[in-house]
């Protein structure tokens, strides 16, 4: 139900799914050790290849933003993300600097454009 | 047990001078979800008639469940489900005695799946096939090939005569279904959006000659549209850049790998790079089969089916 | 499964000539109850019915049957079946055997019984103007015509994808054989035999096996035919 994928977009389906999940978890959507719906029934809902969203599973896996238990299912991992921090640093930088282009293309000033990234900041769960 | 579902070499079809299919090599692993996408008189129906032994290739072979289609056409029919793009059935047989007529060729018949389907798919049971509506006849073709207990279903244009709703349906149960008893399915469409959704892996045929065969999200991860502004830009078309379209002193470029790359080395020859799109499925095909003059034969997409994705 | 869908295809015609069969003789009987006709001509009526009636039924039954499986338009459905299609021909080709023969066979005993009961004998004109133009050989002969007449038909119908177009196809090709026999009968006095004559010098049951084994080997060829051939 939380999820919407637009399959004639340019961004794989698998990424759109990974994408999604990571936002559901950062706005709090999602909590800590929460199921997440079964391969089989999200590509049923979403009417997509049930392969595609086991790959999607499988990266945030290998990322540890969840876990799945034998027999029991997917949750959303309690514990911290296993990547490096550097790594972690190193995949937010293009949004960075894409805020940064926009922003200056939009005549904002840098303390404009920092404000704006707390006030997201603190919308989300994680932060309050 | 080979990896592959359906594999062909060099399969061709000649009719005289007009060459249907050309030097074919199709690669279709098992348990996936195939979508052959190509214009109209493009060889999709052809190859599939071959696959099944209702045409005779003229040179080339193909192996469907690792059983060669020339001689083993018994063993494979046995294990494969086809509806072809011909939606025509015995005219004065219901639904329900076609079941019974299909029923007796398969042991590995599904009961169960006949009442779910029929149901599900809301087909009249007990009218006869002539009077049904064109919806109505596809769904019947589509009960019977998910009622086979198949492990290969060949689908030729499946969604065609549906309304979106019922297509709708009818994918969900095809991927639930696929995953569920592992078989694989190889489908041919003229709704790209259809295949975008549910298709692994794609394959674009155009004039008888195959233009791309990979996994689809390769495909959307390494093609991409560079628009570039210069004075000078290269114009010249590779296995990297398939097309280029120039106005001016701007170009768009159709690159199908290492786009940051193509798109680092305009800049540094003094262009602007104003966009790097990525593209849905149904433009990169329109790029494919636009393309003046037509892409040549050769996999344009061979150099991605070695990198991340191995059949 | 196939032998279900031959029969149910094929069922109301197969009562129809059933009754086609049966009548005849009844009929023809009532009708000239109060005379000695049937003394006489009885078990000529019954030999010409006989004839009439398994040709007629051998032809419909070969245009009938072949016509539904062999058109393009549910060669995709049957063929992809597994099964081969030699299967298919065959099977068809056996049920509406079947039902000529009981067609053959319900003619043969309505005929017998109706004249047995005005103590005629079914095959042979016995009576005070016998021309002896009446004998069980007549009936084998004519049922070996309907055979052959049925398997060829069957074979055309199936090679020309149409039943009307065999059925055509087969009674043209027996004008033909019949009027090149005459021809060269008259201009060269060589004789060609027709179906279910005698081949030149051979006895008369090996020639009925010759002609037999010629029909079955019509609906072989139809199996190779479609064996082979591209939907």
């Amino acid at each position: 139900m939380l999820f919407h994928v637009n399959p004639s977009s340019g961004v794989p389906i698998y990424l759109q799914i990974e994408a999604q999940i990571k936002n559901a978890i950062a706005a709090g959507a999602l909590k800590r050790e929460q199921a997440l719906p079964s391969v089989r029934k999200l590509a049923g809902d979403l009417r997509i290849n049930p392969n595609t969203v086991a790959r999607a599973y499988q990266n945030l896996e290998r990322e540890g933003v969840i876990s799945t238990v034998p027999g029991e299912g997917t949750f959303v991992a309690g514990g911290r993300p296993r990547l490096l921090k550097s790594e972690r640093v190193r995949r937010l930088q293009p949004y960075a600097r894409q805020i940064a282009v926009e922003g200056t293309q939009l005549g904002l000033t840098e303390a404009e454009i920092l404000n704006l990234v707390q006030e997201e900041l603190s919308k989300l769960e994680v932060y309050r | 047990m080979t990896r592959l579902a359906i594999s062909t070499e060099r399969l061709t079809k000649a009719y005289g001078h007009i060459n249907a299919v050309q030097q074919l090599n199709l690669h279709v692993p098992r348990g996936a979800i195939y979508g052959f996408l190509g214009r109209n008189g493009a060889g999709k129906t052809t190859t599939i008639k071959m696959l099944l032994g209702l045409v005779r290739p003229t040179s080339g072979s193909a192996r469907v469940l690792g059983m060669d289609t020339s001689t083993d056409r018994i063993a494979i029919f046995q294990r494969t489900a086809f509806v072809s793009e011909k939606k025509t059935l015995y005219p004065l047989l219901t639904p329900k005695e076609l079941v019974h007529f299909s029923r007796g060729f398969y042991p590995t018949w599904d009961d169960a799946a006949v009442e779910k389907y029929s149901q599900l798919l809301e087909i009249p049971m007990t009218q006869r096939f002539d009077k049904l509506s064109n919806g109505n006849q596809t769904k019947v073709f589509l009960l019977l090939a998910l009622a086979q207990g198949a492990d290969l279903l060949i689908l030729d244009e499946p969604t065609t005569a549906l309304d979106p709703l019922t297509a709708d349906e009818f994918l969900r149960v095809l991927a639930d279904s696929a995953i569920e008893r592992g078989c694989t399915v190889f489908f041919s469409s003229h709704q790209i959006e259809e295949v975008e959704r549910i298709a692994e892996f794609v394959c674009v045929m155009d004039r008888g000659r195959l233009l791309l065969e990979s996994r689809l999200d390769d495909i959307k991860g390494e093609f991409r549209l560079i628009i570039a502004v210069g004075n000078s830009l290269p114009r010249q078309t590779s296995s990297q850049v398939l097309s280029v379209v120039a106005d001016g002193d701007c170009c768009r470029y159709f690159v199908t790998q290492d786009a940051e790359g193509f798109a680092a080395e305009l800049a540094r020859e003094g262009a602007t790079v104003t966009q790097v799109a990525s593209l849905g499925l149904r433009e990169i095909f329109l790029h494919l089969v636009r393309k003046e003059p037509p892409c040549i034969s050769g996999n344009a997409g061979a150099t991605l089916v070695g990198s991340s994705s191995s059949f | 499964m196939y032998l279900w869908k031959c029969w149910r295809d094929t069922r109301w015609f197969f009562v129809v000539f059933l009754a086609i069969a049966a009548l005849p003789m009844p009929m023809a009987a009532f009708a000239s109850h109060f005379g000695t006709v049937i003394r006489d001509a009885g078990p000529m009526a019954f030999q010409n019915t006989f004839m009439m009636v398994v040709t007629a039924v051998a032809y419909a039954l070969a245009t009938i049957c072949a016509i539904q499986e062999f058109t393009d338009k549910t060669a995709h459905f049957l063929f992809t079946k597994p099964r081969s299609r030699g299967y298919f021909v065959w099977t068809s080709w056996i049920v509406g055997f079947t039902e000529l023969l009981i067609v053959a066979a319900v003619n043969l005993f309505v005929g017998w019984r109706v004249l047995a009961h005005y103590g005629v004998s079914a095959f042979s004109d016995g009576g005070p103007q016998s021309w002896n133009l009446v004998s069980p050989q007549s009936f084998i002969e004519a049922a070996i015509y309907a055979c052959f007449a049925y398997a060829l038909t069957f074979a055309l119908a199936a090679i020309l994808r149409s039943g009307l177009k065999g059925l055509g196809a087969s009674l043209g090709l027996l004008a033909g054989m019949v009027g090149a026999s005459v021809a060269l009968q008259m201009r060269w006095k060589i004789h060609l035999p027709v179906p279910p004559q005698q081949i030149g010098h051979l006895p008369l049951a090996l020639s009925e096996c010759a002609w037999v084994m010629l029909a079955l080997l019509f609906v072989l060829a139809a199996q190779l035919v479609v064996e082979r051939a591209e939907t």
